[in-house]
């Protein structure tokens, strides 16, 4: 067994408790773990990270659907709206600068993860929502189309944007909202992962030590991961946006 | 559970058990079973789409449209990325 098999694993188990938990792949934790554990090329370690997120999301999906708890019809049309986004992106790519937008996005992100922050009345999202001409659903796909467009252009997964559209937008309980996104991510993810592996990007050993990992900490996650309760998991994914946009904010002002 | 819902969990059960099995397989003694196991993991969430997509237009299924199209522009999305 080669030495970085471990904590290749471990590094898997992790992300997969995140994916179960909060809905998201775990990119930003495997890809960075890959290249510096394994010293995996970049192409190789965003590979594995895909295949990763494809475990989670079948391993979760598996007893989340079985529990009731994926809104199958909105997951199955925002992802239409999101990939149509995505490929949009994929297009205009050369078109839109980069180190703005990347400003734009974690601010904007920022802001979501005060509002994704539990407290007792109404978020100013909600209240905007409300006041609203258009209704919820319409926005929702607005939304997923616009994360669809973010997610291609900056490489960030899915999931830490279907969530809060999910659960702020149409207004599904957090869990419900966790539950369909961990199934949402796991289409995207599935593309993505497969292009890698048909440009032989894909080293297999490295990838199943992660994927097994993986696999080991979804399945006892989503299966208990109700025992937390809402108010935890949604100061965990506020936390984690934090994260996520803090990063982002680096990379865009570091490429203006 | 919604018919849907369930047709989805028995292929990602079906696949990703599967997926398990050749990765095992091949960590104990047939390497080319562990690429095998990869492919069926990625394969696994698209295949679960479809059969949705299936169910949804025999049974006539306004979702039908979003699902037909999620594939096809996941397949566009793949084409242009390849």
């Amino acid at each position: 067994m080669p030495p970085e098999t471990l904590p290749l694993f471990a590094v898997g188990v992790a992300a997969g408790v995140l994916g179960a938990l909060l809905g998201v792949g775990g990119g930003l934790l495997i890809v960075p773990a890959l290249s510096l554990l394994a010293g995996l090329p970049i192409r190789a370690a965003i590979a594995a990270s895909l295949v990763c997120v494809c475990a989670m999301s079948v391993a979760s999906s598996v007893i989340y659907l079985r529990r009731g708890r994926v809104r199958l019809p909105a997951a199955v049309e925002l992802q239409f709206f999101s990939v149509l986004g995505a490929v949009t992106a994929g297009l205009g790519a050369g078109w839109i600068p980069g180190g703005p937008l990347f400003v734009v996005f974690a601010t904007l992100l920022l802001f979501t993860a005060g509002q994704m922050w539990p407290s007792g009345g109404r978020s100013i999202i909600e209240r905007l929502l409300d006041r609203s001409q258009w209704s919820r659903p319409n926005i929702a796909r607005v939304a997923a189309v616009g994360g669809g467009i973010v997610s291609g252009l900056l490489g960030v997964g899915g999931g830490i944007l279907n969530t809060p559209v999910l659960h702020l937008v149409i207004g599904l309980p957090f869990a419900t909202a966790v539950a369909t996104s961990a199934y949402m991510i796991g289409m995207t993810s599935a593309a993505g992962a497969l292009v890698y592996f048909a440009r032989g990007d894909m080293m297999t050993a490295a990838t199943t030590a992660a994927m097994l990992g993986t696999l080991t900490g979804a399945v006892p996650a989503a299966l208990g991961g109700h025992r937390i309760g809402a108010r935890g998991l949604r100061m965990a994914f506020a936390g984690l946006m934090v994260v996520v946009s803090l990063l982002m904010l680096r990379r865009g002002l570091a490429d203006f | 559970m919604h018919v849907h819902e369930r047709r989805a969990a028995r292929v990602l059960v079906g696949m990703g058990g599967l997926a398990v099995v050749c990765v095992a397989s091949g960590m104990t003694g047939i390497p080319r079973l562990i690429t095998a196991g990869a492919v069926l993991m990625m394969l696994a969430p698209l295949t679960a789409l479809a059969s949705v997509a299936l169910g949804t237009l025999r049974a006539g299924d306004r979702l039908a449209g979003y699902a037909i199209g999620a594939i096809l522009v996941i397949g566009v999305g793949m084409l242009l990325a390849y």
